[in-house]
């Protein structure tokens, strides 16, 4: 694989990776599969409204909407399976496997690992949020000084991780309606259809509003931050909310120049090959010519 | 002047005499209620509009009847009060297979057997005037005549079918009518929104609900997958009549869940569920999935706590973090202003 650059310069500012190649592809995939649950499924949940059948129709009517709904579920639950899958090849890769070379493998270790893991919930968690509380009710200046991912995004995470099982599961009982009654009782197909459409409903709140919030109007992200697209995060977002994981970067590419990429110098050095390209091309042109006309010359 | 006159008088004549000329009943009834403005303020305040549009009319299921056979009551100018059509009158058509004066006896009798009649045993509240009357449901519909072709329903008479009629049966009029008579039968007269519509007329009126000890059930269905399809316009999705009436029976002899012989019966429901249009492969137990759920503790307990506990998970979630939210963006209003300084001003 490709190793990235931690830091990146693009016309003298510097930016921070946080996201990536991998996880930038599952939270758009996340995001369009959710974009488009929720313009299929709201509609149904908020039938009574004059908006919801207008909505229904410029999708193409109740036949297409069903089926779109499906395929994006269907998708979103095989990303989730397939983040399972990356959970576990990055524990492989990043523990289990160095850990076997190095003959240090033990379980504590690994629990170990996975609680130090970016998205994990640890006790810091707990800390930042007294910290923020502290600084919202007035009483320090001082912000909290988060990691790579703090709660809010952590949150966010474990909500969608308990939110798609949830909806999944439901969605399949009420989509497969004849044979989930060989497994459920009837009854679970209601309470099914009330889970769905309940959790959905906080799921599409909380992004809606709260991860909207966060990602797009807060003050220095608007209208939005760019991570989702480019995987990197300017100096002063990163220095603002993840303090210690701009302090670990920084360290990090002191280490290691190699982590560094200066797309600037990279930029001016391509613009100069190619200029002293171009000005050799030229040149050798002019002589050429040149010749050729001291040729015509001389035989004349 | 003598022959302006004269020429008015002839205008008005053939104005008067023109209008005669169109009007095809017997009775004469038309003389008055062909004028659009035909109407009165009754007693309780409300307009009634007795203007008769004689080609919907006759076009319409009854309208070969004459205005006498249903208004029976009604025996001169200006008419007696309170006339009121009984639908059970014989009127002067011959049924043509029995040869007797035809009537919608038979329906009552269906009726009296349905739980739409104060006398059934599963009533809760049986007082008649909140029962059903014929024109409750029915509005003397227009006939519908659909033409079959190749797997294709349309709407409108098939000149194809005619043509064959055509070859024994000379008068046009009577084959058209027949021809109506018969397609309005090879499909329901209404559409399933407007059935649930319908039905909705009574079983969405609160208080009505409460006499009778229901719920509101077009409301609780409409809730469904099914009600939802309606809604949205899908085509072929169950309406109230497709599950309360047995296969092949009339929507009149609609019967109480409670009643063995009712389609709802709980012994009866997976027949319904697994319909040869609907759930097929239904399993075993689809019977149990409630169709009228009402958030009630004692009725439905599982949904009911399902949906408390995610109601309570939406507000515990949600309003902490608006919360938040809020208290942080007050914070950035004043961001040098705190109890404890730790930042170094330069």
């Amino acid at each position: 694989m490709r190793k990235l650059p931690l830091i990146k310069v693009q016309r003298g500012k510097k930016y921070y990776l946080k996201m990536t190649p991998a996880q930038r592809y599952q939270h758009f995939i996340l995001m369009s599969t959710f974009i488009l649950l929720v313009l299929t499924g709201f509609p149904l949940k908020f039938h009574y409204y004059p908006w919801a059948k207008t909505l229904i129709n410029s999708l193409g009517g109740l036949k297409v909407t069903t089926v779109i709904h499906r395929i994006c579920g269907v998708t979103m639950v095989g990303l989730f399976f397939y983040h399972w899958y990356y959970l576990f090849k990055n524990l492989y890769v990043y523990y289990i496997a160095p850990s076997i070379r190095l003959k240090k493998f033990s379980l504590k270790g690994l629990l170990k690992f996975i609680y130090y893991s970016p998205m994990f919930p640890r006790v810091k968690d707990i800390k930042d949020v007294a910290d923020f509380l502290k600084y919202v009710f007035f009483i320090t200046d001082e912000k909290p000084k988060h990691e790579r991912f703090h709660w809010r995004e952590k949150f966010d995470y474990w909500a969608v991780f308990w939110g798609i099982p949830v909806l999944g599961l439901t969605g399949a009982i009420l989509w497969f309606e004849s044979y989930s009654t060989m497994f459920f009782p009837g009854w679970f197909v209601n309470i099914s259809f009330i889970a769905h459409s309940d959790e959905a409903l906080l799921a599409a709140a909380v992004i809606l509003i709260w991860h909207m919030y966060n990602a797009h109007v807060n003050y220095d992200k608007f209208p939005m931050s760019p991570l989702f697209l480019t995987g990197y995060l300017p100096e002063e977002i990163m220095k603002h909310e993840y303090y210690l994981e701009w302090k670990r970067i920084n360290c990090l590419v002191e280490k290691d120049k190699s982590l560094f990429f200066d797309m600037d110098e990279y930029k001016a050095n391509k613009k100069k090959e190619m200029q002293e390209h171009l000005l050799h091309c030229f040149e050798d042109i002019i002589d050429e010519n040149f010749e050729n006309e001291e040729k015509k010359d001389e035989q004349a | 002047m003598r022959v302006i006159a004269k020429l008015f008088l002839c205008i008005v004549l053939v104005l008067f005499f023109s209008s005669f000329g169109n009007c095809a009943d017997d009775e004469n009834c038309l003389l008055c209620h062909k004028y659009r403005t035909l109407s009165r303020i009754d007693e309780t305040g409300k307009t009634r509009l007795y203007y008769v549009n004689d080609n919907l009319f006759h076009s319409s299921v009854h309208g070969k009847i004459k205005c006498k056979e249903c208004h029976s009551q009604i025996t001169k100018i200006p008419h007696e009060e309170n006339t009121k059509v009984n639908c059970l009158n014989e009127c002067h058509i011959v049924e043509p297979t029995s040869e007797k004066r035809f009537s919608h006896k038979s329906v009552a009798e269906v009726i009296k057997s349905s739980i739409h009649s104060p006398e059934n045993k599963y009533a809760n509240f049986s007082k008649a005037d909140d029962f059903p009357e014929c024109i409750d449901c029915h509005n003397n519909p227009l006939f519908k005549p659909i033409q079959l072709f190749k797997n294709i329903t349309e709407e409108g008479q098939s000149p194809k079918a005619l043509a064959r009629c055509n070859l024994c049966h000379k008068e046009e009029k009577f084959i058209k009518y027949f021809y109506n008579h018969v397609s309005h039968r090879l499909h329901t007269s209404k559409d399933s929104s407007e059935i649930v519509r319908m039905c909705e007329r009574c079983h969405s009126k609160p208080e009505m609900v409460k006499r009778h000890k229901l719920k509101n059930a077009v409301a609780t269905y409409k809730d469904t997958f099914h009600g939802k399809a309606i809604t949205f316009g899908l085509e072929g999705a169950p309406d109230c009549v497709d599950c309360h009436v047995r296969e092949n029976e009339s929507a009149h002899a609609i019967k109480s869940y409670e009643d063995p012989e009712s389609s709802i019966n709980k012994d009866n429901r997976k027949k319904v569920c697994s319909r040869k249009t609907c759930h097929p492969n239904a399993a075993d137990g689809i019977e149990d999935i409630r169709m009228h759920v009402v958030i009630d503790k004692n009725l439905y307990k599982p949904e009911y706590y399902t949906a408390l506990g995610f109601t309570g998970l939406t507000l515990g979630a949600f309003f902490p973090l608006i919360v938040v939210l809020i208290l942080e963006l007050i914070r950035e209003i004043f961001p040098n202003f705190s109890l404890r300084k730790f930042k170094r001003r330069k």
